[in-house]
């Protein structure tokens, strides 16, 4: 197992993921002789091993998944030595500052390595990571972390303070990820560590005070293009759900359907709008009125009019708008039913900003 | 080794070179040519100024070159010593500024510079002493980015890509959002010596971003539609070696890949080509600048395919450019022709006809090495970021990703990821599905004033991820 490529078979002391449902993963060293409890009993260790990753493992009261460590799997289930970054704004950082094989990086504080991880993923084979942690302890654990995820060769921890003693490195870096209490007492060595051709910087605060005095510094020291941003992410969970119909009392309308009359003028309406939206309607759109006209190699433009009127015949034509419905939903006597991503009760409103900037040469 | 160059790069600038002119927020990418004019920002200029200088370097306009620029003499403010409390004695009038429009053009044709402009600008303004502090840097923010025509050459990135289509025309990207495109590459897990199967309807610039975070180990497979014109990721500018490992299939032949001897379908690839010809002609109005302003730069091939879809030509006249097009986009991509030619239509038309055959047999021979690479069912991951409704194509591809190797699948839209989400749980083999959104906020960061900005993006998209496992047995 090694976080820098991939391997079929799973392997003594490996870092493995068991995954027991969503949200319900472990991450375990499979070291022979030792036996893991989950919620479906007991799995013993040795079993696992030179089976291929991604196997489905029985255990007495039902089955698992061992999957293969990734960055993000890691993220999700390290053990927490301190508050941790999330994938969400490590994908953004990432981007934000360019990294790619090649880049060498410099981090502060290590925290519990979820960031290191990730930035190692991407710099590498060419690249390095150079990150500092003032904590003795967490540096050690991460180093060791680092040799056991095979990816060692692109890391060195160093244990220092560096909004103290500063980083001591001199134009070799890319870019720079700063996630300190106090950002701006890194930030004059932070520009010393990054190369004389210009590169990136991010600071990661949770607080705004923090974010506007690294601004005023970043400014001073002849940064440019300083942006702060946040960003959160919205998970959705796919449901199906079931709005009851209300009875609004006898209906005297002739209609023998469910739909009242209102309803029906109403989703007439609907569909007339619907149908000038063709008109004007995005790329995506137009694709899917296309792929169902037959055959595709006639004149494309005819069909789209075509099809614009087929629409608006739909709109007079009573039966065929039910269908029409049942794309959103589908109405039965006294309910409606639909298919729609429910977004939950709570989410995180707030991780950190993130600023990001630029050194240009001089 | 080396890897693609970036804002450290040492490399100085040469001719065919892409380059991005920043001015703030404002983006455009292009390709320098000696002599050669071109459009931004209502300016026009050469970019001949910008060649043996480094990326990073600010320039400004001046007759209609670009001339480094120190940055130090552009930070002097425009410091008043008079500043009002507030604007209570302020109105709203035309009469407030004395200089006409007229006098503004004019200074601005006898070549004068945007600070002695917006110097007279301030001299000219009744109300300019009035405002307060803040009133008068946002003020001066306003007209420096009006008056002052001065320009960052950057290194095209995925980064900068991603934030000028969004910026311009964010319909040729699918909409999709740096964020986005950040959790697009993040949970693919994509990195060196992955082989990625890619899905890509952006204009390259998922190919592009992904081909950078391999860094020239591993190989992408781009299936594709229509006529192979990737905008993004020749702004990229890959050594050789990377593009080496770019494999372009069409879509139309994903059916086939089991089948490895099955001859390249020229026809039905013309047919869907012209389709989606049609569809972008139907679309073009509603299409921004952005390729507008490549006409005037680009390369000759380019703006001619352009033009072509602006002018709604015959179907049977545009197929025959397409397929020239696709070819010259192909023997690039295999390095048979280094930097594009220019003019002298006849004779490349003449060339043109003589390497058609040629590429044709290479392009076959890259689907077929493709296909290969596919069988071995091996995949390193799956992305799908195309205006298409990704089920289909989902399903049709599953097979050829290994086991844990993660799934990320973008659209614009969360309703065609649920009907794929309900069809992969359906198929079985894959786990840990997450069906997401990101929220993405920027902020004013000023001493007193630092809110949120006014405006914000309304969406930047939907990923459906996921991880494969092992095919039960």
């Amino acid at each position: 197992m090694s976080f820098k490529e991939y391997r079929t078979n799973i392997e003594e002391n490996d870092t493995a993921i068991l995954y027991l449902g969503f949200d319900n993963m472990h991450a375990i060293k499979v070291v022979k002789g030792q036996t893991f409890q989950t919620k479906f009993g007991a799995l013993r260790l040795s079993n696992l091993i030179g089976k291929p990753y991604g196997s489905r493992i029985q255990c007495p009261k039902g089955y698992l998944y061992v999957l293969y460590p990734n960055p993000e799997l890691w993220t999700q289930n390290l053990p927490h030595r301190t508050q941790i970054l999330y994938s969400t704004d490590i994908s953004l950082v990432t981007l934000q500052l360019d990294l790619k094989p090649g880049s060498v990086v410099v981090e502060s504080g290590t925290g519990s390595g979820s960031l290191s991880h990730a930035i190692i993923r991407t710099v590498a084979p060419e690249g390095h990571l150079y990150t500092f942690e003032f904590h003795e302890q967490r540096a050690q654990i991460a180093k060791e972390e680092f040799v056991e995820h095979g990816v060692s060769d692109f890391v060195t921890v160093t244990h220092k303070d560096v909004c103290q003693d500063g980083f001591g490195l001199n134009g070799i870096a890319d870019a720079v990820f700063l996630d300190l209490p106090r950002p701006w007492d890194a930030i004059t060595s932070a520009k010393q560590a990054l190369k004389k051709e210009g590169g990136r910087l991010c600071s990661f605060s949770p607080c705004i005070e923090q974010v506007q005095k690294t601004c005023e510094l970043l400014q001073q020291l002849g940064f440019e293009d300083i942006t702060s941003m946040e960003c959160l992410v919205k998970n959705y969970d796919v449901r199906t759900i079931n709005l009851p119909i209300a009875d609004l009392g006898k209906n005297n309308s002739t209609l023998s359907n469910t739909c009242t009359a209102l309803d029906e003028k109403k989703a007439c309406k609907e569909i007339e709008e619907k149908a000038d939206l063709v008109k004007i309607q995005t790329e995506t759109e137009d694709l899917e009125t296309k792929e169902k006209l037959e055959p595709m190699d006639t004149d494309l433009k005819e069909k789209l009019t075509s099809k614009d009127k087929d629409k608006s015949n739909k709109a007079v034509d009573k039966n065929k708008l039910r269908t029409d419905f049942d794309l959103i939903g589908k109405k039965e006597q006294f309910s409606f039913f639909f298919k729609t991503g429910v977004f939950p009760q709570n989410m995180p409103g707030h991780t950190g900003y993130l600023t990001f900037c630029t050194l240009y040469p001089s | 080794m080396a890897c693609a160059e970036n804002i450290s790069s040492t490399k100085l600038l040469s001719e065919n070179d892409q380059v991005i002119l920043k001015k703030g927020k404002c983006c455009q990418v292009f390709q320098i040519k000696k002599k050669r004019f071109v459009w931004l920002d209502k300016v026009k200029f050469t970019l001949d100024g910008v060649i043996g200088h480094r990326y990073g370097t600010t320039f400004r306009v001046t007759n209609g070159e670009m001339v480094k620029v120190n940055k130090k003499e552009l930070d002097e403010a425009f410091q008043s010593t008079e500043q009002g409390k507030d604007n209570r004695g302020l109105h709203d009038l035309d009469s407030n500024q004395k200089l006409s429009r007229d006098d503004i053009e004019l200074m601005k044709k006898t070549g004068m510079e945007g600070e002695k402009i917006i110097g007279q600008l301030i001299e000219n303004s009744t109300t300019f002493k009035d405002k307060t502090e803040y009133a008068q840097e946002k003020w001066i923010k306003k007209k420096k980015k009006k008056h002052l025509q001065i320009f960052t050459v950057l290194k095209p990135t995925a980064r900068l890509l991603c934030e000028m289509y969004h910026g311009k025309a964010p319909q040729k990207i699918c909409h999709i959002r740096i964020d986005t495109l950040a959790q697009i590459l993040t949970y693919s897990n994509v990195r060196a010596n992955c082989n990625m199967a890619v899905v890509d309807t952006t204009n390259g610039l998922v190919v592009g971003a992904v081909l950078e975070r391999l860094g020239g180990h591993g190989k992408v497979i781009h299936f594709h539609t229509g006529e192979m014109t990737r905008p993004a990721l020749e702004a990229m500018d890959f050594p050789q070696h990377f593009l080496d490992n770019l494999y372009s299939f069409p879509l139309n032949q994903t059916n086939q890949i089991e089948n490895p001897d099955s001859p390249y379908d020229e026809q039905s690839e013309s047919r869907n080509k012209n389709e989606s010809k049609t569809d972008r002609t139907q679309n073009d109005s509603a299409k921004e600048t952005v390729n507008k302003n490549e006409n005037e730069t680009e390369s000759m091939d380019q703006s001619e395919n352009e033009v072509k879809t602006e002018n709604d030509e015959t179907k049977e006249k545009e197929c025959v450019d397409l397929s020239k097009s696709t070819d010259t986009v192909e023997t690039k991509e295999t390095g048979k022709t280094t930097g594009k030619p220019e003019g002298n239509q006849g004779k490349r038309k003449h060339r043109d006809r003589e390497t058609r055959e040629q590429s044709r047999n290479l392009r076959n021979k890259r689907i077929r090495d493709a296909k290969q690479l596919l069988l071995q069912k091996n995949m390193d991951g799956l992305i799908v970021a195309c205006k298409y409704h990704p089920t289909p194509i989902v399903l049709a591809l599953l097979d050829y990703i290994a086991p844990c190797r993660p799934i990320v699948l973008y659209s614009q839209h969360k309703e065609p990821l649920m009907d794929c989400y309900a069809f992969m749980r359906e198929r079985g083999g894959i786990v840990n599905f997450r069906l997401t959104e990101t929220w993405l906020r920027e902020y004013q960061v000023l001493p007193m004033r630092t809110h949120p900005h006014i405006g914000m993006s309304g969406g930047g998209g939907y990923l459906l991820t996921a991880l494969t496992l092992m095919k039960p047995t």
